[in-house]
């Protein structure tokens, strides 16, 4: 059976900071990965980023990613990390700690590692209506994925169903790719994201239709239209259904953490609202209740790029500290330089959900 | 050609013809529960009007391609010839029924919504014109087969021209339609009919209906399903069990497996 | 729901043989009957198992218990007015070894004897049977086509429903925690809800029955044994006609009705343990018997394993019966992975013993006592 010293199951922003933060202190990483392409959720991000210089404010997403991809170039090529991309973990079997993956979908493999950090990321949520099942009905990552990864526009007019930052990002990406947005549909008072995101759309004429929620995909082999519901703050329709015209439906009503393996793994695990569902509890070093796993970014808990990118260093810290190496000055040093810019990054208004998130899933240490 | 003969040819009746005769006056007048009026005046053959009367006043065919012939001292108005002819040619007309300018109408109907007793539709004539209004009074399915037949009230002076109603309301969807789980089909309404019946973890939904145990294991509906279960039971939502997860988190081919992992 | 303070019979485990029981109790007249379930009516051995039901045995007790339930289920969603998703697709018993066939032989002999039409049959005839079954490697085939599955999940709430109809309370998450017994009668049952004073106990716990057994003080020579199973992503149906068994080529693989294929097996060593575990190596080790024996289910793909438990006996026998040292204290237990099966007609057997005190088939031979005096049934025909 295969075997490595850590194994980084994710290879988005926090998998890649976990793998390259694990390696520069020696450890011997594998990082697997589901995609063809390593990067996560950052390769398709064609928008600036928010943050601090440490975090690459004002680069965007995607370059971002290239900057972490030549730091991996010189790790791969001292052999002290190995890549293995379009590889998908399916299962983790805690009687032995091995891990299975399916490389495409031919070949099966198990691996056992000493420790692993869980960097599997988020999925998106869905919401019920009606013919929600019609061709024409997207997540939001699918059209980032398909736009903005191949090049491909999913079609001319489409309606937005959230405006929290994914949803007005989004927006203006398929409006960057001369798709017209029919409105922008949010069921609560007010937008769930930058209040900069919006105004970028606003301006450009699109309509933020608070208080509003999608009923139903009208078509019958693809979408030609949607029916929109007033709503008013217990989520009760006000006034008459509307029927608006769109070939695209896009729900960007949120993402929750992937954590099947964590659950199969058998952490402790909490639901937390202002994480967006179950996440793991851990210590302030990313460890989980299983003392061979560490969580970082959205399957810790759905924040943004930024502090996925930080947490992801603080868990392949921690898990190669575990491993013996590095030196106690040295974690100190960085453990402590980290701790600052997460909260840093979790200090301001919109911080507050995530702080008040992670005190619940927040311990000290385990079992000390 | 004449404009009748254009009218009769597109299918609407202009005349009497055999096959398509009104009840004698009189007895058409005093007979309670009405008499029936059968509107089929080409040769087909088809017989069901005579084969489904249970008091033999639709006459018995010599040949299967003949016309309808009525014996109306034998019609009681029962209706089921409506509800059984394929070409929802016969009707059943009341002239008793209610005030002086009253009358009620047994109609065939096979269209969705179904009307409701209470509710005002739209008469329509031979041409599909809205002629009048006209009230639903009772609402059966005489053969359990989906044909319905629609008793409606209608002004006298309509009867002669009334031929089918409409209902306004366009067939509504029903929330509990909704599909929840895609893998295995599952709706909303089904998931709910057995969270009241007591089925209210996803251990016992899953066994019931199969709910997240097609290929995706539950990642689109579990929370879905979850959420309905407290609103349902008020139990909050981190309270409620999340069933137990298992691998593989995506499937896997048995060819692939078999091969073994160590490699 | 509001709590039961007195019963006329308490059944403990909300398992197959639970509602069974409970159903049958009810439908011959018994009132106030409770079924405790410590988690969810299923949740056991039941909703783990491989759901085959067959008259294919190898001694006649377990022949006339399959038959007889066979006979029960061809009828039972009428009964209980839900359909139990019944699949008479037959067993096909694959034989791999010359002695192995000369058993299946041996038994067809027996079950032929008593009324059950299995027939050997030929490799080209098993083809016809199972369309892409490979088997030339093997001896010998037979063959029962009244034999199939049924879902194990609709059946036990189908029972569930039907006792409810007839008044039988179901209380889940409601563990029994003591058993309690005066003068050699039982007068009640402690739970984790409370207590209920009750003159008859059943003991249909499934692989916690020795436990329950024991807080009556009563010894029962049962074990637990974790056994695994694989189920596939639906397909189109017919890529498994049959249900696929054998015992030296050690697999049961069947098609649920709605495309799904399940496959279990019995590996050397099964953990004697109460976890509901999951291995790599049983998922590999059975995706290579379903593959090897058909060959195009290659490219279909698993989507999910799981575990439960066989509640063995030391002759993989039921214990059927009243306890000779606790009045009012019945089994229903030990059913060694047959129980889901045998319900119909132990549920039967088991209401009319407690009831009448006499049963329609002789069920003496099925008592614990036979392990002190020895006389084990041993059934050849088990995976």
């Amino acid at each position: 059976m295969r075997e490595t010293e850590i194994l980084v199951i994710g290879g988005g922003p926090a998998g890649l900071s976990a793998a390259l933060e694990a390696a520069s202190l020696g450890a011997e990483v594998t990082l697997l990965d589901s995609d063809l392409k390593l990067g996560g959720q950052l390769i398709k991000q064609t928008h600036k980023f928010f943050g601090s210089k440490e975090e690459h404010a004002g680069t965007r997403g995607l370059l971002i990613a290239d900057l972490l991809f030549r730091e991996l170039e010189d790790y791969k090529s001292q052999g002290k990390i190995k890549v293995l991309s379009n590889c998908t973990a399916t299962g983790y079997y805690k009687e032995d700690g091995v891990v299975s993956y399916v490389v495409g979908e031919d070949e099966y493999v198990r691996i056992r590692p000493r420790k692993i950090v869980m960097a599997t990321g988020a999925q998106e949520r869905l919401i019920p209506f009606h013919n929600n099942d019609l061709p024409g009905v997207y997540g939001a990552g699918a059209i980032q994925t398909l736009m903005n990864v191949y090049g491909v526009t999913p079609g001319q007019r489409v309606l937005m169903v959230g405006a929290g930052n994914i949803g007005l990002i989004v927006s203006y990406q398929l409006m960057q790719a001369g798709v017209e947005i029919v409105a922008i549909l949010e069921a609560l008072s007010k937008i769930g994201g930058y209040w900069v995101h919006a105004a970028k759309v606003r301006r450009m004429g699109v309509p933020i239709l608070l208080n509003h929620t999608i009923k139903e995909a009208l078509g019958t082999d693809v979408v030609t239209g949607a029916v929109i519901q007033e709503v008013d703050s217990k989520f009760q329709p006000v006034g008459d259904p509307q029927r608006v015209d769109c070939d695209v439906i896009c729900l960007a009503v949120g993402l929750t953490p992937t954590c099947e393996m964590l659950w199969q793994a058998g952490c402790e695990m909490k639901f937390v609202p202002q994480l967006c569902g179950y996440v793991a509890k851990r210590d302030s070093l990313m460890r989980t209740s299983h003392p061979d796993i560490w969580v970082a970014g959205d399957a810790a808990g759905i924040e943004e790029a930024s502090s996925a990118m930080v947490e992801g260093r603080v868990a392949g810290l921690a898990a190669a500290a575990a491993l013996n190496y590095g030196t106690p000055e040295v974690l100190k040093e960085r453990s402590t330089m980290y701790h600052k810019r997460l909260s840093d990054l979790r200090a301001g208004e919109v911080g507050e959900k995530i702080r008040e998130g992670l005190c619940q899933v927040c311990c000290e240490c385990w079992g000390a | 050609m004449t404009d009748k003969e254009k009218f009769f040819n597109s299918g609407v009746l202009t005349e009497e013809r055999p096959g398509a005769v009104l009840p004698p006056q009189d007895l058409w007048e005093s007979k309670k529960n009405g008499l029936v009026i059968i509107e089929c005046p080409q040769r087909i053959p088809c017989n069901p009007c005579h084969t489904s009367c249970p008091t033999g006043a639709v006459l018995p065919f010599d040949d299967i391609n003949d016309t309808p012939r009525i014996d109306y001292s034998k019609c009681t108005g029962c209706a089921m010839c409506v509800a059984k002819c394929p070409g929802l040619a016969c009707l059943v007309v009341d002239l008793t029924y209610g005030g002086p300018d009253e009358a009620l109408m047994k109609l065939p109907y096979e269209i969705l919504p179904v009307p409701e007793k209470g509710e005002d539709v739209a008469c329509m004539n031979r041409t599909g014109q809205e002629i009048c209004r006209g009230k639903v009074v009772n609402v059966t399915e005489p053969w359990k087969d989906r044909t319905l037949v629609v008793h409606v009230v209608v002004p006298r002076d309509k009867v002669q021209d009334v031929r089918t109603i409409k209902v306004g309301r366009v067939a509504k969807k029903k929330e509990d339609d909704m599909v929840i789980c895609r893998c295995e089909e599952v709706t909303l309404g089904e998931i709910r009919e057995w969270i009241h019946k007591g089925y209210d973890t996803f251990d016992e939904l899953k066994r019931v209906l199969r709910v997240g145990m097609g290929p995706c294991q539950g990642r689109g509906c579990r929370e879905i399903i979850l959420r309905e279960v407290s609103k349902i039971t008020g139990t909050p939502y981190a309270l409620i069990p999340q069933g137990t997860i298992r691998p593989p988190v995506k499937p896997v081919k048995l060819g692939a497996l078999a091969k073994g992992g160590d490699k | 729901m509001s709590w039961t303070h007195t019963a006329d019979y308490v059944v403990i485990g909300g398992g197959i043989q639970g509602v069974a029981i409970a159903y049958n109790l009810a439908k011959m007249g018994a009132r106030n009957v409770v079924v405790l379930e410590k988690d969810t009516v299923g949740n056991g051995s039941t909703g783990r198992c491989g759901a085959g039901i067959r008259a294919q045995w190898g001694t006649e007790m377990n022949c006339r218990l399959g038959i007889a339930s066979l006979e029960i289920f061809e009828q039972l969603s009428d009964e209980l007015g839900m359909d139990v998703g019944l699949n008479q697709c037959g067993y096909l018993m694959v034989a791999y070894k010359d002695s192995e066939f000369a058993t299946l032989k041996h038994s067809m002999a027996l079950q032929n004897s008593m009324g059950i039409k299995t027939r050997v049959v030929s490799l080209k005839e098993a083809c016809e049977i199972c369309p892409g079954l490979a088997a030339e490697d093997a001896v010998g085939f037979t063959f029962h086509d009244r034999d199939g599955h049924a879902d194990p999940f609709l059946t036990t709430f189908a029972y569930q429903e039907a006792a409810r109809r007839l008044g039988v309370v179901f209380h889940k998450f409601t563990e029994c925690t003591g058993v309690k017994v005066e003068g050699g009668k039982v007068v009640g049952v402690s739970t984790t809800k409370g207590d209920i004073a009750t003159p008859v106990v059943i003991n249909a716990a499934g692989p916690y029955a020795q436990f329950i057994a024991k807080m009556a003080g009563v010894e029962l020579p049962n074990y637990s044994e974790r056994h695994e199973i694989v189920i596939t992503e639906p397909v189109e149906f017919g890529v498994c006609p049959p249900m696929l068994m054998s015992f030296t080529g050690n697999f049961y693989i069947q098609q649920r009705p709605h495309g799904s294929i399940i496959g279990g097996c019995s590996p050397e060593g099964h953990p004697e343990d109460f976890g509901n575990g999951h291995t790599w190596a049983f998922a590999e080790l059975m995706a290579q018997k379903i593959t090897k024996v058909l060959p195009r289910a290659k490219g279909i793909r698993l989507v999910r394993q799981w575990s439960g438990l066989y509640e063995m006996t030391p002759d993989r026998q039921p214990i059927l019966g009243e306890a000779d040292e606790v009045k009012g204290f019945f089994l229903s237990t030990g059913f060694s992975g047959h129980g889901f099966m045998l319900a119909p007609e132990t549920g039967v057997l088991m209401a009319e013993l407690i009831l009448k005190g006499e049963t329609h088939l002789p069920i003496g031979m099925l008592h614990y006592r036979r392990f002190a005096s020895g006389e084990l049934i041993n059934e050849p025909a088990v995976v």
